[in-house]
């Protein structure tokens, strides 16, 4: 009976109850999707940080992460491939790659690069490689073919079919340069990627540094991102630390990492933000509600009821305001979520920009169970707290001032 | 000025005993005299008119004999407790368990129906769902609204809804109902029937009836009148 009065008393000005029901509603889907979107944009982020040559793990030479250049390189690349073919979980892939900084020339200019090694076969599912190839047929028939990004290739105006220098430094130290034909033009999430990294075949590129069948790099990529520590672990065991360095998804990409862990923080602030505008309406509401009641408060004491009664019943009325708030607002934010997670949201007429943060042009949001949880239960709990204040006004109302009350 | 001893006033068992009591307001700087050394003693079974002019003390005597208010000096004696010794929450309780209140107006809670405000007193007092519900209809009927336990406030009229407020005070049998200008907004025909109901109810169940009025027509029904005046009383007359 009591959730009876409260609900009734709730609808007694359906307009303004109405009004702050839509104030809930707008709050808690803000709360949910500004959640789903950080969740979308880092979910890309990581699936572009680890489609962006890194891999979940990787195994390197020591030193070639914080210096990679070509002296920092795996000699023993036997141990190492004995390892990944018994060491790694069911469904997990791996190439290697081999890396060095290089100069590109053509008549138009002539640009630093990386120029990367690469098994095009071994990167598919591995890389953004396999997939972003928009013109030409890559590198699979072509010995001394260059997979160029379409960014450099417009600062170097040529286009597939012609050929470009590329100045760089052997494993003995001299400047060695070959010329290469443009077979493939690829595309990236990040223009800064299609302007730093030329691929080449990798026995290519072994040949023409002298390093025989050395490489920079092993990358894996596992099924599951929550595997790499422990892959990395029994790494680690097998693969001498005086050759091998192994490194996770989080240490070669740290701040895609501090994004991921501060994300929570994050939402919990926004949420708190979202809930403060909410909560003067909610407020100011209670207080209205509880104003022109004072008769009805005074009369309900008078039969019996105790202050915390009246406080309960203030609560519970602003309980289902809110839980029937946070339904719809969170029903509201799955159908958008849904939607726009299907679509995605395009950016790319703000590329410029959101390329500058490393952000990705096409969003798709995704909400998890615990963003609604959180986006409710903040509304939940501090629309209740704030509610306290009307409450406690009218559990203090007497009979007798009430009946003084006009 | 005639002022009579408390005991004198019925041979019953003493429901509310008021003894010695003065209360004053302070309104802004000027302390306004209500209740200027007031005795008087309820029996249980009396059907008792509180007449005076407006402004003699009915409401705060009313009040202070139901536990709404606490008087400046004296005693009352309510369903057996001294209100001075009690706490705020045991007043209420006592309130809850033993007193039934009827007021001018805004007796009822606009959102519940007839029978859900009779319910109300009961759900606060811990009844259970099916006997509220068996008791609530069964007063409704006894004051005569038998097909109307559905309707709202809003939808019945000033007779009706008092009706509501009579079977509401005095569904769980309590002690003593106290009325304050139970008729004021109701026609002559109307009150009478009101009181006419209300003197039904302490005929048949022995209900103790407390009730403040300033018409003539109304005091008639009363078995005593206690007359007030500038907050004392000035006649105490049983009728037959
Ligand atoms: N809440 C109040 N504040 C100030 N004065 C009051 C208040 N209630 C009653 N009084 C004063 O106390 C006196 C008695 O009032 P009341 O008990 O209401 O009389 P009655 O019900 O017989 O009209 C009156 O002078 C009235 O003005
Ligand atoms: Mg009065």
């Amino acid at each position: 009976m009591n959730l009876t009065i409260a609900w009734r008393n709730l609808w007694r000005h359906p307009r303004r109850t109405l009004v702050i029901l839509l104030a809930v509603i707008v709050g808690v889907w803000a709360m949910v999707f500004y959640a789903a979107f950080i969740r979308g944009m880092m979910a890309d982020m990581l699936r572009q940080g680890i489609a962006n040559l890194t891999g979940h793990v990787q195994v390197q030479a020591p030193g070639f992460f914080e210096n990679p250049v070509i002296d920092a390189r795996i000699r023993d690349v036997a141990t190492v491939r004995d390892a990944l073919g018994s060491l790694l979980p069911e469904g997990a892939r791996w190439t290697s790659r081999l890396r060095t900084g290089a100069v590109v020339r053509s008549p138009h200019g002539a640009y630093g690069v990386t120029l990367v090694g690469v098994d095009p076969a071994a990167e598919h599912g591995m890389s953004f490689l396999a997939d972003s190839v928009t013109e030409g047929s890559g590198l699979a028939n072509a010995p001394h073919g260059l997979l160029v990004g379409r960014a450099l290739l417009v600062k170097l105006e040529a286009r597939t079919g012609h050929r470009l220098v590329i100045d760089a430094q052997d494993a003995s130290g001299q400047i060695v340069s070959r010329a290469f034909v443009i077979t493939g033009v690829y595309r990236a999430q990040l223009e800064t990627t299609e302007k730093q990294l030329i691929f080449c075949r990798r026995e290519t590129l072994q040949r023409m540094l002298g390093v025989g069948g050395d490489v920079s790099e092993f990358s894996i990529v596992l099924p599951a991102a929550e595997e790499s520590p422990a892959v990395a672990r029994t790494l680690r065991e097998r693969l001498p630390e005086s050759a091998f360095r192994v490194l996770t998804w989080r240490e070669m990409i740290p701040f895609v990492g501090a994004y991921l862990d501060s994300m929570t923080v994050y939402a919990l602030i926004w949420n708190v933000i979202v809930f403060v505008a909410m909560a003067f309406g909610l407020v100011n509401s209670v207080l209205m509600a509880v104003f022109e009641r004072v008769r009805e408060f005074g009369l309900v004491r008078a039969l019996g009821i105790t202050p915390f009664g009246i406080l309960g019943g203030v609560v519970l009325e602003t309980a289902c305001l809110l839980v029937v708030g946070a339904a719809g607002g969170s029903l509201l934010a799955a159908v958008t979520v849904e939607t726009l997670g299907r679509t995605g949201i395009d950016f790319s007429a703000f590329s410029a920009g959101t390329e500058y943060f490393g952000l990705a042009r096409i969003v798709y949001p995704e909400a998890a169970a615990s963003d609604y949880a959180l986006a409710a239960g903040t509304v939940f709990v501090l629309g209740l707290l704030v509610s306290l204040y009307p409450a406690v006004k009218a559990a203090r109302i007497t009979p007798v001032a009430a009946m003084a009350h006009v | 000025m005639t002022e009579l001893p408390a005991g004198r006033s019925g041979a019953g068992t003493p429901i509310v005993e008021v003894r010695d009591v003065s209360k004053t307001y302070a309104q802004g700087k000027v302390i306004v005299p209500a209740l200027n050394s007031l005795s008087v003693t309820i029996a249980e079974g009396e059907f008792t008119a509180l007449v005076g002019p407006s402004g003699s003390g009915k409401t705060t005597l009313l009040n202070l004999m139901g536990g709404l208010d606490l008087p400046d000096r004296g005693s009352i004696l309510l369903a057996g407790r001294r209100l001075e010794t009690l706490s705020a929450a045991e007043v209420t309780r006592l309130r809850l368990q033993h007193v039934g209140f009827v007021f001018q107006a805004y007796n009822l809670i606009p959102v519940l129906s007839a029978a859900e405000n009779v319910e109300y007193v009961m759900l606060l007092q811990g009844v259970s769902r099916s006997e509220r519900r068996s008791r609530a209809r069964a007063v409704l009927e006894e004051v005569g609204l038998t097909g109307l336990e559905d309707r709202r406030p809003a939808e019945m009229s000033g007779g009706q809804q008092q009706r509501v407020a009579v079977a509401r005070a005095i569904v769980s049998g309590p002690a003593i109902v106290l009325a304050d200008e139970p008729t004021a907004n109701l026609d002559s025909h109307t009150a009478t029937e009101l009181l006419q109901l209300m003197r039904g109810m302490n005929v048949r169940h022995g209900v103790t009836f407390v009730f403040a009025t300033h018409d003539e027509l109304v005091m008639r029904h009363a078995k005593r009148i206690v007359r007030l005046r500038d907050g004392a009383v000035v006649e105490d007359e049983r009728c037959s």
